[in-house]
């Protein structure tokens, strides 16, 4: 097995120890209100970032079409009852589909 | 919060849609490790040890130029650095049992975080990660083995095979904010304010610091501004 791959797994392993295996053993004595905005307003914040990041990095690629079918995407989901699977089939043909048009 | 009765049927039902869409990122991985003379064993060890899509794709030419320990180390723990809140959050939600409770927390990933719910059991909470790291552990190693056979201008051409799995991520976090930003209890004006505030921020630190290192000062400062536009 080539070095140069063991040590990427290997990275990848301590990186996956230390953002994801210890903080779970982490026990914090928090207030009754620190421990609400940990239950509460960070996971909102990180699906807010979710959405900013999804966003950027798929304009930067196909800023028009992406924009377009990214906001179908996020207003299927906040103003509709449609299913994922429907949304993403949705979403995916409209940014295939402008990809397509503006390409040619 | 109480958890729920486990129910793997609706566990998976959930999931499906979310592993389905992250088959073709991960046989590209597959795809590209392999022409990079990964051998299929080499991406089945860094899917099951290393799960990380933004993280393997990054350490994908690293290690074909023959880069550190430390700089990988460096450079996947500052892209990944987003599950340190995420792990923490839904830590109440596993199993007390170590071994179990360190295997759960290494299969957490942005779709899974996305489709648990806060009543789900940590059964479901294990059927829903256990699909996705086995998804993308299998998709890999069979991007890996077909990864010789596709002709090279397929890879070439301009097709974003990870979209998709941008659509479900976007769905779900949208479906996530739509059921928790009411919970706040605030009113619509103050809380689209705030939502908007912290979506600027968000896109200011990118500009800034980067889409790989705004993460944890971005959500540090959207938590600030929503827990004071509750008070």
């Amino acid at each position: 097995m080539n070095t140069s791959v063991l040590l990427a797994i290997a990275a990848l392993f301590a990186t996956s120890c230390l953002v994801r295996i210890l903080p779970v053993f982490v026990t914090l004595d928090l207030s009754d209100a620190t421990r609400r905005i940990l239950e509460r307003v960070l996971p909102t914040a990180v699906f807010i970032n979710f959405a900013v990041y999804i966003f950027y990095s798929e304009a930067a690629k196909a800023p028009l079409a992406a924009t377009v079918a990214l906001a179908l995407v996020a207003g299927i989901a906040v103003a509709t009852r449609l299913g994922l699977i429907v949304t993403a089939v949705l979403g995916s043909a409209c940014y295939f589909l402008l990809q397509t048009l503006f390409a040619g | 919060m109480e958890a729920t009765a486990y129910r793997p049927v609706d566990a998976l039902r959930r999931v499906a849609p979310a592993a389905l869409a992250i088959i073709p990122v991960s046989l590209l991985f597959g795809v590209l490790a392999g022409r990079s003379d990964w051998s299929p064993l080499e991406v089945a060890l860094i899917g099951l040890l290393g799960f990380t899509g933004s993280g393997q794709f990054a350490v994908l030419p690293l290690a074909d130029s023959g880069a550190g320990f430390i700089t990988m180390l460096l450079l996947t723990a500052s892209i990944n650095s987003r599950y340190l809140p995420i792990a923490y959050v839904s830590a109440s939600r596993l199993p007390r049992t170590w071994g179990l409770r360190a295997l759960l927390a290494h299969m957490l990933g942005d779709e899974a975080y996305a489709t648990e719910g806060e009543q789900d059991s940590w059964a479901s909470l294990a059927v829903i990660r256990a699909t996705l790291f086995l998804t993308w552990v299998v998709a890999g190693v069979a991007g890996a083995v077909i990864g010789n056979l596709i002709p090279a201008a397929w890879l070439a051409a301009d097709l974003n095979l990870g979209f998709p799995a941008s659509v479900v991520l976007m769905f779900l976090s949208a479906s996530q904010l739509r059921s928790r930003l009411p919970q706040l209890s605030v009113s619509h004006v103050r809380l689209s304010l705030a939502v908007a505030l912290c979506t600027l921020i968000a896109v200011a630190l990118i500009m800034l610091l980067g889409p790989l290192y705004f993460w944890i000062p971005s959500v540090l400062l959207a938590t600030f501004v929503l827990a004071r536009v509750r008070s």
